[in-house]
C-alpha cells in the first residue's frame, strides 16, 4: 500500500524535475547499456565461434601415428612406420568398442588417386574420379547424403569387398538414368592398373559440403572400402583416423582418454607413438581470451555504472535537502523513520529502474545492430537482462540508502524550522 | 476508585515543572521554559498568548510530542512522552495530535485529498477508507470543490482549511494550532476560528497559540507566557 503511494509520489516528484531526473538517469543508462552491449556482442561472438566449430567438425579428435622424438640420436636414419606400428581396422575397432558410448563415429581413409571411370552398361563416355577408400563411419562424420542404395558397411571393410558408392554427378555423366545402377559394375582406369567395383550406392554431391574446403574445384569422389583401397595401394596400415564424439561436451574427456589408451598401447614401441589432437582445446583457449576481454570491458562498464550510482546518490542528497521541510511535516503528522526511508529509497530505485530499462533497450538495440552488421548471430540473453534490472535496482537501493537514512533521521523540529 | 481513574483520564495534558533548554554550543545552555505547570482537560479550548520569543512554540512542540522537555514531567493522555522512542512518538503524533501551522505546511505537488489522506496512510488505513474519510473531512471544512487542487492552486484560507481537515484525519484527541490565523486577513482568520469552535463543540480539545487578543478572548481559558513562565 505504502509502496504504491510512494511509487506514485516518486513519479510526481521526478516529473516536477524532469531535466534533473533525466541527467541523473543518464549515468545509469550509459552504464547499463554498455554492460548489455558488451555482454550481448560477446555472446554473439562466442555463439558464432561455437556454430563454426559445429559446422567444421572441430569437435573431432584426430589420432595419428608419429615418430618419437629421439633428440639424442640425430643421425639415426628415419624409417617409416611398419604395419606393426600403424593402426589397422581391427585395432581401431578395439578402441571403438572400449569407448563406444562416447563415440559417435570413427572415420579413416585411404586415397588411391584419380582415374577414369567407365561403365559398360552406360554411355560411351568416361569421367575422372578420385577413388577414396573409406570406412562406414566416414559417411556419418561427413554427412554424406545417400540418394540410392547403401553406404560402405563394416562387412565391406572387413572383406575388402570391391564395392563402390558413386557420386550422383558421375552417375549422371555415365548413365542415362540412375534407376538400375545399383548392382552394375564401374571400372576405373589408373595409370598402372584397372580396378572394377560393383555399385552399391549413389550419394548426392550436387552441393559440396564442408565449408572449410570451400572454393577449389576437385574431381568427384567415389567411395570404396578403406581396406580395398589399402590392398590396391599395398599399404600396410592406417596412420591416421578421426573420432567424432557423441556430444560436444564429451570431446575433451574422450580426447584425454584416447590419448592415455594409445600411449599405453605404444609404450613399448621405441620408434613410434600416437598423437591425439583435439581442436576443442584451441577453441577453449580462444574462448577464454574472449571471456577475459569481455570481463575487462565489463569492469569498465561497471565503473560507468558506479559513477552513475554516485550521481544518483548526489541527486538524492539534494532532493533530501530541498525537501527538508516536507520531511518535517510528514514526521509531524506521524511518519515513522521507515516511512521516510522507504519514500526516498523507492525514489532512487525508480530513477535507477527507469534508467536501467532505457539502458537495456539501448544496449540491446546497439548489440543487435552490431551483430547484424558483422553478420553474427543475435544473442539476447534473458538472464543478463534480468540481472541488469536487478542490479540497477540494487544500485538504487545502495546509493539511495544513505540519503534516505539521512532524511529518516532528521529531527522533526529542525526540519520544520528549515528555511 | 473508578471515579479517580476517570478524573485521571480527563486530564488530557498534564505538565508539571517543565523546563526546556537549548544547547547553543558547549558549554552554554539557554533555558527557554522555566518550570511550566499546565493541565488541560478533555474538550477544553485554551489559548496561549505572550510576547514573541516567550516560548509559546517551544511549549507547543513539547505538547505535540515533537520535542522533549529537559526537565519535569509531561503526560499526554497518561503516557510519559519523555520515555517514548522515535517511532512511538511518531505514532502518538499520528493518532493523538493534529497540527495546524501558521504557514499551512501542506505537502507540495500532491492534491488536497492526498494531503488529507496522508496521516491515515501512515496509520495504515486502506485506500478506500482513506479516500472516503478525506472527502468527508474536506466537505466539513467546505473544500469539496478543491479536492483535486494542489496546494499552490489554493488561497491561504483554503490551504488552512485543508490543513485543518488533515489535522482531523485520524480523529485525534488534541488539535494544536500555532498561530493558524497569523498569515490570514482578519475576515479569513475569523472563518478559520469559527471552524475551530465547531470542532471544539464536536468534542475536540484545542490548544491555540495566537497574538490576537480578540481571538484569545473567544476561548475557554487564556494562558499567558512571559519569559518562559506562566503568569
Ligand atoms: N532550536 C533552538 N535553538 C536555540 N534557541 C531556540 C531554539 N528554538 C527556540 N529557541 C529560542 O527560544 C525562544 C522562544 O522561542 P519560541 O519559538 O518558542 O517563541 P514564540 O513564543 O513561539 O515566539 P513567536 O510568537 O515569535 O512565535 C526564542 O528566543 C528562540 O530564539
Ligand atoms: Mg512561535
Amino acid at each position: 500500500m505504502l509502496i504504491v503511494e510512494n511509487f506514485l509520489l516518486a513519479l510526481t516528484s521526478l516529473k516536477s524535475n524532469k531535466m534533473r531526473a533525466l541527467l541523473t538517469m543518464l549515468g545509469i543508462i550509459i552504464g547499463i547499456s554498455s554492460v548489455i552491449t558488451i555482454v550481448s556482442i560477446g555472446n554473439s561472438v562466442s555463439k558464432n565461434i561455437e556454430n563454426e566449430i559445429k559446422q567444421s567438425g572441430m569437435n573431432n579428435i584426430s589420432v595419428s601415428v608419429t615418430a618419437r622424438d629421439s633428440g639424442d640420436n640425430e643421425s639415426s636414419t628415419y624409417e617409416g612406420p611398419t604395419a606393426d606400428d600403424m593402426f589397422s581396422s581391427s585395432s581401431i575397432g578395439d578402441y571403438e568398442r572400449e569407448y563406444s558410448s562416447d563415440i559417435k563415429a570413427i572415420s579413416y581413409e585411404e586415397n588411391i588417386g584419380d582415374g577414369e571411370a567407365r561403365m559398360d552398361a552406360g554411355k560411351e563416355t568416361q569421367k575422372t574420379v578420385t577413388v577414396d577408400g573409406v570406412n562406414n563411419g566416414y559417411f556419418t562424420m561427413n554427412n554424406v547424403k545417400l540418394l540410392k542404395g547403401r553406404s560402405i558397411n563394416k562387412n565391406d571393410d572387413e572383406h575388402s569387398s570391391d564395392v563402390a558408392v558413386i557420386p550422383s554427378s558421375v552417375a549422371d555423366a555415365l548413365a542415362s538414368s540412375n534407376d538400375n545402377l545399383i548392382g552394375q559394375e564401374i571400372r576405373v582406369v589408373f595409370d598402372d592398373k584397372i580396378l572394377t567395383y560393383t555399385i552399391v550406392g549413389i550419394y548426392d554431391d550436387s552441393t559440396k559440403s564442408g565449408s572449410m574446403f570451400g572454393g577449389y574445384q576437385s574431381n568427384p569422389t567415389m567411395y570404396i572400402p578403406a581396406t580395398a583401397a589399402m590392398d590396391a595401394n599395398s599399404s600396410s596400415g592406417i596412420q591416421f583416423f578421426s573420432v567424432m564424439p557423441s556430444s560436444a561436451n564429451s570431446a575433451s574427456k574422450l580426447s584425454s582418454e584416447t590419448e592415455s589408451y594409445f600411449k599405453k598401447l605404444y609404450k613399448s614401441n621405441k620408434d613410434f607413438t600416437v598423437d591425439v589432437y583435439n581442436a576443442q582445446k584451441d577453441v577453449n583457449d580462444v574462448m577464454s581470451s574472449i571471456n577475459k576481454i569481455k570481463a575487462a570491458i565489463a569492469v569498465i562498464a561497471g565503473i560507468a555504472l558506479l559513477v552513475g550510482g554516485i550521481g544518483v546518490m548526489n541527486i538524492m542528497l539534494v532532493s533530501v535537502t530541498e525537501r527538508t521541510r516536507e520531511i518535517g511535516v510528514r514526521k509531524a503528522i506521524g511518519a515513522k523513520r521507515s516511512h521516510i526511508k522507504t519514500q526516498f529509497i523507492i525514489e532512487a530505485m525508480i530513477i535507477c529502474g527507469i534508467g536501467g530499462i532505457i539502458g537495456i533497450i539501448l544496449g540491446l538495440t546497439v548489440a543487435t545492430i552490431v551483430a547484424l552488421k558483422m553478420s553474427l548471430p543475435v544473442a539476447i540473453s534473458i538472464p543478463v537482462i534480468i540481472i541488469s534490472v536487478m542490479f540497477s535496482m540494487g544500485i538504487g537501493i545502495f546509493f539511495g540508502f544513505y540519503p534516505a537514512n539521512k532524511a529518516a533521521k532528521l529531527d522533526p523540529i529542525e526540519a520544520l524550522r528549515y528555511e | 476508585m473508578e471515579n479517580a481513574a476517570k478524573t485521571q483520564a480527563a486530564h488530557i495534558i498534564e505538565m508539571s515543572n517543565i523546563h526546556k533548554s537549548f544547547y547553543i554550543g558547549t558549554p552554554q545552555e539557554l533555558e527557554i521554559l522555566h518550570g511550566i505547570d499546565l493541565t488541560v482537560d478533555e474538550g477544553e479550548f485554551i489559548s496561549i498568548v505572550g510576547a514573541s520569543g516567550s516560548g509559546k512554540s517551544t511549549l507547543m512542540n513539547i505538547i505535540g510530542a515533537l520535542d522533549k522537555q529537559t526537565e519535569g514531567e509531561y503526560l499526554l493522555r497518561g503516557i510519559d512522552v519523555k520515555s517514548a522512542d522515535d517511532d512511538h512518538l511518531a505514532e502518538m503524533r499520528n493518532k493523538e495530535i493534529g497540527f495546524v501551522f501558521q504557514n499551512f505546511n501542506l505537502i507540495p505537488r500532491i492534491n488536497a485529498l492526498k494531503n488529507v489522506e496522508l496521516p491515515m496512510l501512515y496509520a495504515g488505513d486502506s485506500t478506500a477508507e482513506r479516500t472516503e474519510k478525506a472527502r468527508a473531512l474536506l466537505e466539513m471544512v467546505e473544500m469539496s470543490d478543491w479536492v483535486t487542487h494542489q496546494p499552490n492552486e489554493l488561497s491561504g484560507g483554503q490551504k488552512q482549511r485543508v490543513a485543518i481537515a488533515r489535522a482531523l484525519a485520524n480523529d485525534p484527541a488534541i488539535i494544536l494550532a500555532d498561530e493558524p490565523t497569523g498569515a490570514l486577513d482578519s475576515r479569513t482568520g475569523h472563518l478559520v476560528m469559527d471552524l475551530f469552535h465547531r470542532i471544539n463543540r464536536d468534542g475536540k480539545t484545542i490548544v491555540l497559540i495566537t497574538h490576537s487578543e480578540e481571538l484569545a478572548a473567544e476561548t475557554d481559558r487564556q494562558i499567558t507566557l512571559k519569559d518562559g513562565k506562566i503568569c
